[in-house]
């Protein structure tokens, strides 16, 4: 090991297999995936994000909302339909590459300090309220008051307080708690864009409500 | 096999030891004193500047850190900033030590081995000044990037694509210096410690151009980013910190103690294996996750298989400092050192088990993970780094640390803080991993019931910084003092408990500050 040459072209070597295992590989194998068509209503899946949900990716990304939210169902078992995510009802089945086909960035993550997102826009509840645009205004602007206890940073910087201008905004956020007495009665809450946006990308993260060929979905959900 | 020397005996080759075999001890005493001096002057403006800004960025890391650990456990603090809403401080911070930081201080030593190893001076270093700007221009718009809402949200990768530019831009500028040594290198033999400089120096590059390219400048499908993006985190701590840091101990541990390396067929085996399997461990964070399943297979298959390089490097680092745990007492340097070696392994070890299927289904997506990034991060690299400066600094600076009771408070206040960390996240991990596996357990109970271990965390990340800025200021002082031009005197180093052989043999030896200072 004392020449150079092979010390510099050893290390070269070792590096282009992991390179080419991890980076270039999965440029071929995953990066040129084609969305699948329905035979009978050529409808194509996964479908597509709106121009203001692709928006919200952005603000997603801005705020690293990764840091502590998922985005992908894990599967276990053969065949890998269950696994405490399922249960959880976090999908119905587990993603696969081909659910990211028409995001600009993936945001899978490593974190859940708070629950996993890939399927927030699906999601059900008995109580009627949660998971609508309102719930999500108030969720993101009072986590606190929607669920005690969260780890969640509000996000007040995505919204702004203004006068009431003759009849209240449609929009306006329902502050509860503490915050409600803060406000003054003429005041409301109300989102900016950017709180639209990223509302429109989570309410359309409905990774796993459509079937492809290539994963099982759970016997449950089948039924 | 351990031939001891002191530092101006040449080394007997009589014992059968090859002569690449004879360590990173011999380089030094086969060269005489002022030469040796004059290499470290030659880089000492350079090296010292990697240094310092590298210790601001940990500071000003260590504070967003701090915020954001505090924020974990008070998530309604400051929420109307948005610049210091967690999501954006958390990437902030990390990237602040991982740029900031160690590839900054790291960046510093490299010159400060590569030079010593090549036994090559540097030339126009005014010149790098420059492209140490340049470098740290980039960590600042990353950091404000990343601050101001510019976040890639990608894993060790949020800085946004213009930061990523200039820090290349900037990494090629410093290489061409490292290439000037490098060809101008007069020995015969290369050591462990020059391997792993090479790896570390040919392997960044290439990782943060791809991944910089396949993810922000020209996207592949989204579908095909998640492996690329884990790739890159296991090859940054693999292929560019690892092999830095152990570059490092396989300099300092033979020099200080002026033995050989202990093995050195092993040393060669540790190195290769080492650098062939970190590559392949990006897998190991998607196991059961949106990808092919081979993928998350061979990750966890590497992730093993680094057991192999695990036993001959620490054979090899431990074997030689066996018998001299009297080193402790006297060298900071080696104590630093040491302790980095023993969070190595703890950390190598626990990412193996970590990326075991059955264990991983309970750990990954907990506070484990941030656990073990502690343990690596902190742990074993940024405490080599510290190990080193407390080498170098003395001798690029003409001056010793100027107190002895500093050198204790940093290193045990580092102790305090990590372990405090490492054992309150690993609880919160446990705790949060079997929470989530239970569909029963809402994930707003996980979250509630680690937080009294999330203060915890918030009060070793206190003694950290604290162990931060102690150490800072030392280094603050040292080059204080050096500016006085005062001659380094034994009576200025017998400090504290320091027994007088060891003046010779460790902190400042007539090799290299006092003559540096006798000659500048």
């Amino acid at each position: 090991m004392n020449r150079m040459s092979v010390l510099v072209l050893g290390i070269m070597a070792c590096f282009l297999t992991s390179w080419v295992g991890l980076a270039v590989t999965p440029y071929y194998q995953l990066g040129q995936l084609l969305p699948d068509t329905d035979d009978a209503t050529g409808e194509q899946a996964p479908p597509g994000f709106s121009g203001r949900a692709e928006q919200g990716r952005a603000v997603y990304a801005a705020n690293g909302c990764v840091s502590c939210h998922t985005q992908q169902v894990r599967f276990e078992g053969v065949p890998a339909t269950g696994g405490p995510d399922i249960e959880r009802e976090w999908g119905e089945r587990s993603t696969v590459a081909r659910d990211y086909l028409r995001d600009t960035a993936a945001y899978v993550g490593s974190q859940r300090v708070g629950p996993d997102l890939a399927n927030i826009g699906s999601r059900k509840s008995p109580d009627s309220y949660k998971y609508t645009t309102a719930w999500h205004y108030q969720h993101l602007y009072q986590p606190q008051v929607v669920t005690p206890g969260s780890a969640m940073p509000p996000m007040r910087f995505l919204f702004e307080k203004r006068k009431i201008a003759g009849q209240r905004s449609h929009e306006a956020v329902k502050v509860e708690g503490e915050d409600a007495k803060c406000l003054h009665s003429d005041e409301e809450i109300v989102p900016t864009e950017q709180a639209r946006q990223l509302v429109a990308y989570l309410q359309s993260l409905k990774r796993s409500s459509y079937p492809l060929p290539e994963v099982p979905t759970a016997p449950a959900a089948t039924e | 096999m351990s031939v001891i020397v002191t530092e101006e005996e040449p080394v007997s080759s009589a014992s059968g030891v090859t002569p690449a075999a004879v360590g990173e001890a011999a380089t030094l005493i086969q060269s005489n004193a002022a030469e040796v001096a004059a290499i470290d002057r030659s880089v000492r403006l350079p090296v010292l500047l990697f240094f310092g800004a590298g210790l601001i960025w940990l500071l000003g890391g260590s504070l967003l850190h701090l915020l954001a650990a505090i924020k974990m456990h008070e998530p309604r603090l400051l929420s109307s900033v948005a610049f210091l809403t967690y999501g954006r401080l958390w990437p902030a911070a990390n990237d602040a030590l991982l740029y900031g930081w160690l590839s900054t201080a790291g960046l510093g030593l490299a010159l400060w081995l590569a030079a010593r190893l090549c036994r090559a001076r540097l030339r126009h270093e005014g010149l790098l000044t420059v492209a140490w700007a340049v470098w740290n221009a980039g960590v600042l718009l990353g950091v404000l990037g990343v601050l101001g809402g510019n976040s890639t949200s990608f894993e060790w990768l949020e800085f946004p694509w213009y930061a990523a530019v200039v820090l290349l831009g900037a990494y090629a500028f410093i290489s061409v210096w490292m290439l000037l040594m490098f060809r101008a290198r007069r020995e015969g033999n290369t050591y462990a410690s020059l391997w792993y400089l090479l790896a570390a120096l040919l392997c960044f590059p290439w990782l943060y151009a791809t991944a910089n390219f396949f993810l922000l400048f020209l996207p592949v499908q989204a579908s095909a980013q998640a492996p690329v993006n884990w790739w890159f985190v296991h090859g940054f701590y693999g292929l560019w910190l690892t092999p830095l840091a152990l570059a490092a101990a396989y300099y300092l541990v033979p020099k200080v103690l002026g033995r050989t390396i202990h093995n050195y067929p092993l040393a060669v085996l540790g190195f290769w294996s080492w650098l062939l399997f970190s590559g392949w461990r990006g897998g190991q964070s998607l196991v059961d996750g949106p990808v092919p399943v081979w993928m998350s297979s061979v990750g966890i298959g590497a992730a093993i298989f680094t057991i192999i390089p695990l036993v001959a490097i620490t054979n090899n680092l431990f074997g030689t400092f066996r018998g001299r745990g009297d080193a402790w007492g006297w060298s900071p340097s080696l104590r630093f050192t040491h302790v980095g070696l023993l969070c190595f392994v703890a950390a190598t070890i626990s990412g193996i088990l970590l990326a075991i299927r059955s264990i991983n289904r309970v750990l990954h997506f907990t506070q484990m993970e941030v656990a073990w990034n502690y343990l690596a991060l902190y742990g074993f690299v940024s405490m080599i780094l510290f190990g080193a400066m407390y080498y170098t600094v003395p001798r690029l600076a003409g001056w010793d640390w100027p107190s002895q009771n500093f050198i204790r408070y940093h290193f045990w206040l580092c102790l305090a803080g990590l372990g405090t960390i490492i054992f309150a996240l690993a609880m919160a991990g446990i705790v949060q991993g079997y929470g989530l596996r239970d569909p029963g357990v809402p994930v707003i109970s996980t979250v509630q019931m680690i937080n009294p271990l999330l203060v915890t965390r918030t009060c070793g990340v206190l003694l950290l910084g604290a162990g931060h800025l102690v150490f800072a200021a030392s280094f603050v002082l040292v080059l204080i003092r050096a500016r006085g031009g005062q001659p380094v005197t034994a009576s200025d180093v017998v400090g504290g408990r320091r027994r007088a052989p060891a003046v010779a043999t460790e902190e400042i030896q007539p090799t290299s500050a006092t003559v540096e200072h006798a000659v500048g």
